[in-house]
């Protein structure tokens, strides 16, 4: 399961020369039908995405009006930068960098330690690690929200980034067990007849040959990080506060605001695009247990 | 360099045994090959010297030190893999390289130190390109250099020609011979193709389903295996096996049951009546006139005719109780398909095995 | 080998005594163990605990109010006792359930019909196929935002081209009768790509050889779908629908800007309803005792997850 593009065309009658020549005149249609079908279709779905990016350029007088014709303006993204957002902004910056690094150095060395040692439990700690990802964030946030009051972790950076391994750890093992798995043992095996010991072999030969792994492991830690409302919504009050509950708060109290709203909303999905394209690949195993395989 | 002893090695997967204690004793500057069929334990006991495989029981020792538990950087050996694992992301020098750098060496011995192991095995050239960019016969030598560099007490080497098309495969083999008469580090070759075991080695074990069938030189395994199995297993094409009784009245010899008399020199260690296999190798056996009587050579007809060019290969199927033999005749022969030949076995270089064991009669 | 004594001699290890675990392997588990042990002891810090104290704090009435009073338990099952009686909490179960099987259902079908548009080779269909995922993987706030503004009939363009072709329409989430559908259809919007990946990932490893002798018996293009496609990929479908269903649970972003459970109560699903009692009224035990329900019922679907295979790490 590699790449999104199918290789496997489903027959179909049409192909029959006799019945084509018998239509040439929908010709056109048929074989250009399916992707003049899926263009609409796309252009169809993607329209709501599309609607709020331009609202982000609109000029507060054109608001009610629906002409795309317009002067854009950076008004609206001129709006944002006062007040708090650039700063929740950061915050988001921060908290997802933290978090990606803190759930790569844990839990690499475990996925590792996981695909070369056959221990009995495998299965149920496979498992263990698959329920982590599926809980609904309620069931952690109430301890947690309590445990920090009590820690005095509310509104730190530091603290969200601790909840934000519940999930992101248990991403980093899945992922790059498959990743290690690539790898040839007799690579290893080598290096230890030449003189490492099991993390030397790991450090000098595994982990280099499973970097493009670890770069997809890590964008994806930092999209599923930066992404999270829930967490956020709760732990956080002006410190830490993230760039989609800061745009919340906007709706909240300048609901009027749109071209601020949407400008927010544009920033806030923007490096999430831009690096879900580096990792299309690995967006569907990430997002399951299991299957694209590179 | 150092000699290598194997001693009452078993070993168990689980409840399984796959290796029931299997006695090696290699000396030192020894190439010994460990040849058999696949499943017999050949690469697991080869794994157990290097380390990376655990040893259930008995013990191992290199140059007088057990080194059961030694973890397999200590064990000063190197191994030559298969799939030559050569580290893809590294160099050819950097390969090479890669164990005297974790030994802490100083860079410009690691340089010089390369350079040499390059010049033997000419890689000279390669130095800078990735496993990558090279062919299958420069990768195993830059998996041989690899092994070479740290100057270890015994070579390890497992099935490392497997991958080579046939011409490669005669042409590294020469090298890996010139390189042990160069180094002379004691080497355990495994093999499952018994003609490089033949050519390579100082000694052959030929090992079956965990145990040792036989070990000994090249040549004794060939001309004196100790059952049929090696028997079968050395050479190529490999010996014909004639099933009959021994008869020792007038003269030794073994009749099948379709009535042919196969000469002997010597009555083996065996009774009046035994059921027997008579063994002989395929460039045994010689045209002969019909003759009579006892001195009668075998009536045989031919099913295939094989010229290789050194040599006649022919099938025949020999009497009348479907005796299917394999002859090798150096001279041309003219002969057909469907022709009838007569064979007279050299009663010299007969072999007998009982029929039930296997084990070797005379 | 003359010149080559450039080398310092290598280690001699001496003699090594064989003790009753074997040496390297001993020493190969234990590196093994130290290298999976932070993950495992994190792990069991950040979800076992809280996962205890959650079912523990489910256990009494601790609220804002006097937490150290309300610390207690002398009634342990109160809160579930209470549930029960709870029609508001029983009624987000329903609309949860409500809202989880629309959802899922409308996504499987446009995702599937979406991979089956898609799956042919060309450039076009190709690039058409990443750009699908967008929807996906927006941020979930922003996935609400966008659809804010399409419910909001001041400066929704939906709004005013219906207004413009004589339908006006007042807005769907405050719309009692349409709020849970609006809020289907946005999630339909956002989740449906991951259904379309999963099938053409199915479709694209579906053998060829069905397919062509059964077009070559006469079978038309609904046939071959029936028959030969849908049981190939029905596994693939379950396997999304749980997934998909699990994820529903989540559910808050969109809940929380488009309609805050409202109107009245009508799209407050059993999460949001578990999120007001313990962060509005700060009732933590309650809130717990939710939370717990919901753990529950995703262990036990993820359980089924798991028993259908699609752990394959777990076969190595």
């Amino acid at each position: 399961m590699a790449s999104t593009d199918a290789t496997l065309p489903i027959p179909t009658r049409d192909d029959a020369p006799a019945a084509h020549r018998a239509r040439t005149g929908r010709g056109w249609l048929r074989r250009h039908g399916r992707a003049a079908a899926a263009l609409v279709l796309l252009a169809v779905t993607l329209f709501p995405f599309l609607w709020l990016v331009q609202l982000a350029f609109k000029p507060a007088a054109d608001l009610f009006e629906d002409s795309l014709w317009f002067i854009p303006t950076l008004d609206g993204f001129r709006a944002l930068l006062q007040g708090s957002f650039p700063r929740s902004f950061l915050n988001s910056l921060a908290v997802s960098t933290l978090s990606t690094a803190m759930s790569l150095a844990i839990g690499v060395p475990a996925a590792y330690a996981l695909t070369r040692w056959q221990f009995p439990r495998r299965r149920h700690v496979a498992l263990w690690i698959l329920v982590t990802r599926m809980a609904p964030p309620i069931a952690f946030t109430i301890p947690f929200f309590l445990a920090y009051r009590w820690l005095g972790l509310q509104d730190t950076i530091f603290g969200l980034a601790l909840v934000y391994l519940t999930f992101n750890l248990a991403i980093v093992i899945w992922l790059m067990q498959t990743f290690f798995e690539a790898v040839p043992t007799a690579l290893e095996e080598a290096a230890y007849i030449d003189g490492c010991g099991v993390w030397q072999a790991f450090w000098r030969i595994t982990l280099p040959l499973a970097a493009p792994g670890v770069a997809a492991t890590a964008v994806l830690c930092f999209i599923f990080a930066w992404n999270d409302f829930f967490y956020a919504l709760i732990l956080t009050r002006t410190q830490a506060v993230t760039a989609p509950v800061a745009i919340v708060n906007f709706l909240q109290y300048e609901g009027w605001e749109w071209p601020k709203i949407a400008a927010g909303g544009t920033l806030v999905m923007f490096p999430v695009v831009v690096f879900t394209v580096l990792v299309r690949k690995y967006l569907v195993h990430g997002l399951t247990a299991g299957g694209v395989k590179d | 360099m150092a000699a290598l002893t194997l001693h009452q090695i078993t070993k168990h997967y689980g409840d399984t045994p796959v290796i029931h204690g299997v006695d090696i004793a290699i000396r030192d500057g020894e190439f010994v090959a460990l040849v058999g069929p696949s499943g017999c334990g050949k690469s697991t006991l080869l794994r157990m010297i290097a380390g990376l495989e655990p040893v259930t029981g008995g013990e191992i020792r290199l140059g007088g030190r057990t080194i059961n538990n030694t973890p397999p950087r200590d064990r000063n050996i190197a191994m030559v893999f298969q799939n030559y694992a050569l580290y893809p992301h590294m160099t050819v020098a950097e390969n090479l390289g890669f164990a005297l750098q974790l030994q802490g060496q100083p860079k410009d011995a690691i340089r010089r130190r390369v350079g040499e192991v390059a010049a033997i095995l000419g890689l000279e050239a390669l130095l800078a390109r990735t496993p990558r960019q090279l062919s299958g016969g420069q990768r195993q030598r830059v998996a041989m250099g690899r092994a070479i560099v740290r100057q270890p007490e015994a070579f390890l080497f497992d099935e490392p020609l497997s991958n080579l098309d046939a011409q490669l495969r005669v042409q590294v083999r020469t090298e890996i011979k010139a390189l042990h008469q160069r180094l002379g580090t004691t080497t355990v070759y495994v093999t499952h193709d018994q003609v490089e075991a033949m050519t390579l080695a100082d000694r052959i074990v030929v090992l079956k389903d965990g145990r040792v069938e036989q070990a000994g030189a090249p040549l004794e395994l060939y001309d004196r295996p100790a059952n049929a199995f090696v028997a079968r297993f050395i050479g190529s094409p490999s010996m014909n096996f004639i099933p009959g009784r021994l008869e020792l009245d007038g003269g030794p010899r073994v009749v099948t049951d379709d009535g042919l008399h196969l000469p002997l020199h010597r009555a083996p260690h065996a009774r009046q009546g035994d059921r027997v296999l008579y063994g002989t190798r395929p460039e045994h056996f010689t045209l002969a006139d019909a003759g009579s009587g006892e001195d009668a050579a075998l009536p045989a007809r031919v099913v295939v005719v094989e010229p290789t060019g050194s040599e006649t290969q022919v099938a025949l199927s020999v009497g009348t109780g479907g005796h299917n033999v394999l002859a090798a005749f150096r001279d041309r022969i003219d002969v057909r398909a469907g022709e009838p030949l007569w064979l007279r076995p050299q009663a010299a270089q007969a072999h007998v095995f009982d029929a039930a064991s296997g084990a070797r009669l005379n | 080998m003359g010149a080559a004594n450039t080398l310092a001699a290598p280690a001699t290890p001496g003699l090594r005594a064989a003790h009753a675990s074997r040496g390297w392997q001993a020493a190969r588990r234990r590196a093994f163990a130290l290298g999976l042990a932070p993950a495992l002891i994190v792990l069991l810090a950040i979800t076992l605990v809280p996962a205890a104290a959650l079912v523990v704090a489910s256990l009494t009435p601790l609220s804002l109010t006097d937490p150290a009073g309300t610390f207690h338990f002398r009634d342990p099952l109160g809160n579930y006792r209470h549930l029960l009686e709870d029609t508001r909490f029983l009624g987000s179960i329903a609309t949860q359930l409500k809202l989880s099987a629309a959802s899922v259902a409308l996504q499987l079908a446009v995702g599937l019909g979406v991979a089956l548009l898609l799956n042919r080779p060309s450039r076009v269909l190709g690039a058409v196929r990443g750009a699908f995922l967008i929807p996906m993987v927006l941020p979930p706030i922003v996935v609400a935002l966008i659809w804010k503004i399409l419910f909001t009939p001041d400066v929704s363009p939906l709004h005013r081209a219906l207004e413009a072709a004589g339908w006006p329409v007042r807005s769907l989430i405050a719309n009692p009768d349409t709020a849970l559908w609006a809020i289907a259809f946005a999630e339909t919007w956002q989740w449906f790509p991951f259904t379309m990946l999963m099938v053409l990932a199915a479709l694209q490893m579906m053998p060829a050889d069905p397919l062509e002798a059964a077009s070559l018996d006469g079978a038309n293009r609904w046939q071959l779908f029936r028959y030969i496609v849908f049981p190939h990929i029905r596994p693939v479908l379950v396997v999304c629908g749980l997934f998909r269903l699990i994820d529903s649970f989540k559910a808050f972003p969109l809940i929380f800007v488009l309609t805050e459970g409202g109107p009245g109560t009508v799209t407050e699903v059993t999460n949001y309803y578990g999120f007001i009692q313990a962060f509005n009224f700060s009732y933590w035990g309650y809130g717990s005792a939710i939370a717990t329900v919901i753990l529950a019922g995703v262990f036990g679907l993820s359980w089924l997850v798991g028993r259908l295979g699609w752990n394959d790490h777990g076969k190595h």
